[in-house]
């Protein structure tokens, strides 16, 4: 029976995908679909869109935005952030123009500092990239600093995490309901998205998706014009600092090895060393990072 | 004010003026020294495997390196490597393993995420499992942020130009046997 059921919905529903997909760039059709107001065709067409949705893994930008906004403020719940506004700022820029340089550069991206003398970044769904203070203290440019950015843009772009937190198909009908009117609903549904990311912050993403940022962010800080051995470099320091201090468990626990994901950069180097001129910006850099040791 | 206070003084004021203590590297194998950080460039001599050099700056994909107190030169970024040598010669050889093998030895399994009295601040899986969302801290973040203008501007003040490059496409890792397939059954679980 359910086969019986898959076979005639899997033709009908991507059908639907594509009509939600084109009504998604119209308002209108948008309210309409979403407030089952034009009368009984459309109003059962907005349900099976929905289930669509969740079957082919679509969430609305929207959704993606705001189940990230959730993510981020799990990680702010963790660690304060450094109260440096300047720095802050400066961070913004260089995560911005990073941003740019990729194929979703229209999101809301924002960047934020940890305070921690941990060694770690993070990503969360719809644009959130965070460094430690730790990290950034280890760094000596700019160019570093935007690798390590563009690493985590990738997460991003790739929604690694998104997919990841969705694997639980509870999770999926949180994110897919997000939008739901009862308040005390909404709350439910934050709650258990918020439990998941702090599921996954503290088990980290698949090797697979941490070996994909770093393949795709040299590309990317590549693009930006910076100095395309910054990530390479970041590694190397890492590679050189004691393993068994307590403040690279996290990042070591979550990722490959730096030995093994220098291993894996090094077949690319031949891609970026047209552009090994470029610029390591470290005069700009030193500047702020003088502010964080002060 | 006895001489003691004195030097107690003098030791706190006075700022640190060593020059900055250069990075100490080690050679991985048998490796060339170069005049200039060109692979065409003259090659000085070859340096031997564990070899231990003085990290000056790096240029690109090399490393200016200090092999003595007169002699310097040039390395290709991978055939260096940072760190302790650890009193073990061959450590180099067997590091990346030994590395895992401490990395699942100190795991920090979650213990403590008691900040102690030495004034770090960690971030470990304990204190993000007990994470309170910070809504609060997430609005302030916001108010960070800039456009696309000021991001370009930025950019610009540093000379970074904006370049074409296509993403590099996936060689199957060799590292990595055990990476999942992907989840091909969009209807999971959900119908038991």
């Amino acid at each position: 029976m359910i086969s019986l059921l898959k076979r005639i919905a899997i033709p009908f529903i991507t059908l639907l995908v594509l009509v939600s997909a084109i009504s998604a760039n119209a308002g209108p059709f948008k309210n309409l679909f979403g407030n089952d107001s034009g009368g009984f065709d459309l109003g059962k067409l907005a349900k099976t869109i929905k289930t669509a949705k969740e079957a082919f893994g679509e969430v609305t930008e929207e959704d993606e935005i705001k189940v990230g906004e959730e993510a981020a403020a799990v990680l702010l719940g963790a660690v304060p952030l450094v109260n440096n506004d300047p720095v802050q700022k400066y961070l913004n820029r260089v995560g911005q123009w990073v941003a740019l340089n990729t194929e979703r550069g229209h999101l809301p991206w924002k960047f934020g500092l940890l305070e921690s003398d941990d060694i770690n970044a993070f990503a969360a769904p719809g644009g959130y990239v965070f460094v430690t203070k730790g990290l950034m203290m280890q760094m000596k440019s700019e160019a570093e600093l935007a690798s390590t950015v563009a690493h985590e843009v990738v997460h991003v772009l790739e929604k690694h995490h998104l997919d990841a937190v969705r694997k639980g198909a509870k999770m999926e009908l949180a994110i897919s309901m997000m939008g739901s009117n009862s308040n005390e609903e909404k709350r439910e549904k934050l709650q258990r998205i918020s439990s998941g990311f702090k599921e996954l912050y503290s088990r980290g993403l698949d090797k697979a998706d941490e070996y994909q940022a770093d393949r795709m962010g040299l590309v990317i800080a590549t693009r930006a014009g910076y100095d395309p051995y910054g990530l390479p470099a970041v590694l190397q320091t890492l590679e050189g600092m004691n393993p068994q201090s307590q403040s690279l468990a996290l990042m070591f626990k979550t990722h490959p090895t730096p030995t093994q994901r220098l291993g894996l950069l090094a077949q690319y180097y031949h891609y970026i060393e047209p552009f090994a001129e470029q610029a390591q910006v470290t005069k700009r850099f030193e500047k702020y990072l003088a502010m964080l040791k002060r | 004010m006895n001489r003691f206070t004195i030097f107690v003084l003098m030791a706190s004021l006075t700022p640190p003026l060593m020059a900055q203590e250069l990075k100490q590297g080690w050679v991985l194998g048998e490796s060339n020294l170069y005049k200039k950080p060109y692979s065409d460039a003259e090659v000085m001599s070859r340096l031997a495997a564990d070899s231990e050099v003085k990290v000056i700056k790096r240029k690109g994909g090399w490393y200016q390196v200090k092999v003595s107190k007169s002699r310097s030169g040039w390395m290709r970024m991978n055939t260096l490597r940072f760190g302790e040598q650890s009193g073990d010669k061959k450590a180099g050889n067997i590091s990346g393993l030994q590395q895992t093998i401490k990395l699942f030895k100190t795991g920090r399994s979650g213990s403590s995420g008691v900040t102690v009295a030495t004034g770090i601040r960690g971030l470990d899986a304990t204190d993000l499992q007990n994470s309170k969302p910070n809504h609060e801290a997430l609005e302030q973040l916001k108010t960070f942020s800039t456009d696309q203008e000021g991001a370009k501007s930025f950019a610009a003040k540093a000379k970074l130009t904006g370049q074409t490059l296509a993403y590099i496409p996936e060689e199957k890792p060799k590292l990595e046997p055990s990476a999942p397939p992907p989840e091909e059954n969009y209807w999971g679980n959900d119908d038991d």
